[in-house]
């Protein structure tokens, strides 16, 4: 992410958006954005940025506050200090101690029930 | 490093405003406005209304240009607006079709 690649955009802390923000590549949100963001790259929400919008994105690391549904073909991560309500769909979601979240996990992926819970089941019996 | 940065193949559709410098090399169609420098890379097509303290076009615009300082049109650079500078170069190889306004 810290590449200084033209692939990487940026919206600074003093900078506010309205609108659509869309294409390839991977953004990093310091700033205010307003509306939807479906970028092909990595998306991060850095710790003073503000999205209220949907997101899709390769993936998500977020520290700042995102409210809207989001959509990551890879991991969402939720540091502390971040804010995140809405739909979250992903391989993974990790989320730290210290965050306010408050999401639905429409995760694609079976849940591996392995011995440890037919064991609990059993117990419940 | 520019505040924000609308990287290469990046669009923004909507209004951006600003505290700090703003590099589109990307896509916008809208209205930017910042009270820092502006500078529009050779690779970006820009529809909107810009102002800035000073804004440099190296790519395609269409839209009004105001700035307080400057306004340059670097070459490879065409802006189809009318543009309101104190001061204002076109460099040579630069298109520019529109009105100019130095506030004389």
């Amino acid at each position: 992410m810290s590449r200084l690649s033209s692939e990487v955009s940026v919206l600074g802390p003093a900078t506010r958006v309205t609108g659509r923000v869309s294409g390839e590549g991977s953004l990093r949100v310091e700033g205010k954005v307003r509306g939807d963001i479906q970028i092909s790259g990595d998306a991060e929400i850095a710790a003073a940025g503000n999205v209220e919008g949907n997101l899709t994105a390769a993936s998500l690391d977020v520290s700042g506050t995102l409210l809207g549904d989001v959509v990551a073909s890879g991991p969402v991560a939720i540091r502390e200090g971040a804010v995140v309500r809405g739909d979250l769909r992903a391989t993974e979601v990790s989320i730290e101690p210290g965050s306010r979240v408050s999401v639905r996990l429409m995760n694609d992926f079976e849940l591996d029930l392995g011995p440890a819970d037919a064991g609990a089941a059993a117990k419940r019996r | 490093m520019a505040g924000t940065v609308i990287g290469e193949g990046l669009s923004v559709e909507g209004d951006i405003t600003s505290d700090e410098e703003v590099v589109v090399q990307g896509n916008l169609r809208g209205k930017l406005t910042s009270s820092d420098a502006v500078s529009i890379g050779p690779s970006s097509v820009v529809q909107a209304d810009i102002a800035g303290q000073s804004v440099s076009i190296a790519g395609q615009v269409t839209g009004d240009i105001t700035a307080p300082e400057r306004v340059d049109i670097q070459a490879g650079g065409r802006l189809v607006g009318d543009v309101k500078a104190a001061r204002f170069t076109i460099a040579d190889g630069a298109s520019f079709k529109g009105a100019v306004d130095m506030e004389v």
